[in-house]
């Protein structure tokens, strides 16, 4: 199941211009038996990196984030991915990592923000291929967040805290959960 | 005569274990959101029963 993947490969790198959290802007593709995927990963302040990623024929879709294909090649997909955050990782190894598991939207069905189906999934393939003990996973099942905040920063409780303030000014579809 | 002199070992307080907060709540802009810090043994746990699941 989650022991395929697909190369990937590095399109562009795009530092941003307004001087604001986020930093620069990673672009990769990659293609699956049936179509070609981009993994955008976006860096912010503090070395947090966000990966999202989505079918290349949807890319003006506003939903591209919340599709659902039936594909049956979820798994490989997400495991590329997390070989895209151990790239990173190997390259950056300050580097923290922050996701939004986005609810499926289709025609006929939207789901709830809270635990979603990506949320679920995300969670035991990151938890099986990246390195655990280099992280302090820090999570809103409400919202279906999650940063993964690297150890080696020195008071990891204040970077959570910052990286958070970051994550709900930047992810303003983060919901009030107190 | 030979005297040997003994040393009491100092008593130390035991030191107590810092209690780690669980959770940190942040307000920003007015919205409240709460985030769970989730202990390295249950990740650990979870580790192992994914690996089992999808390996």
């Amino acid at each position: 199941m989650f022991d395929t993947f697909f190369d990937f490969k590095l399109l562009q790198i795009t530092p941003q211009k307004d001087k604001g959290d986020f930093i620069t802007e990673y672009i990769f593709e990659f293609r699956t038996n049936k179509r070609r995927y981009i993994a955008i990963t976006e860096e912010y302040r503090y070395k947090i990196f966000v990966v999202k990623f989505y079918p290349s024929h949807r890319k003006n879709d506003d939903l591209r984030f919340n599709l659902i294909l039936n594909d049956y090649e979820f798994a490989p997909i997400i495991r590329t991915c997390t070989n895209i955050m151990l790239w990173l990782l190997e390259k950056e190894p300050m580097a923290s990592f922050g996701y939004l598991a986005s609810p499926t939207i289709t025609k006929d069905y939207k789901e709830s923000k809270s635990l979603t189906q990506r949320y679920r999934i995300y969670e035991y393939a990151l938890d099986a291929f990246i390195p655990v003990e280099r992280f302090k996973r820090v999570e809103n099942k409400n919202n279906s967040a999650v940063l993964l905040i690297n150890k080696k920063n020195q008071d990891i409780n204040k970077f959570s805290r910052n990286a958070i303030k970051m994550f709900i000014e930047n992810y303003p579809e983060l919901e009030q959960t107190v | 005569m030979e005297t040997v002199k003994t040393y009491k070992k100092k008593q130390t307080k035991p030191v107590k274990e810092r209690k780690r907060a669980s959770s940190i709540t942040v307000t920003h802009k007015g919205k409240k959101v709460k985030f769970d810090i989730v202990s390295d043994d249950e990740v650990n746990a979870r580790r192992n029963k994914a690996y089992k699941f999808l390996l």
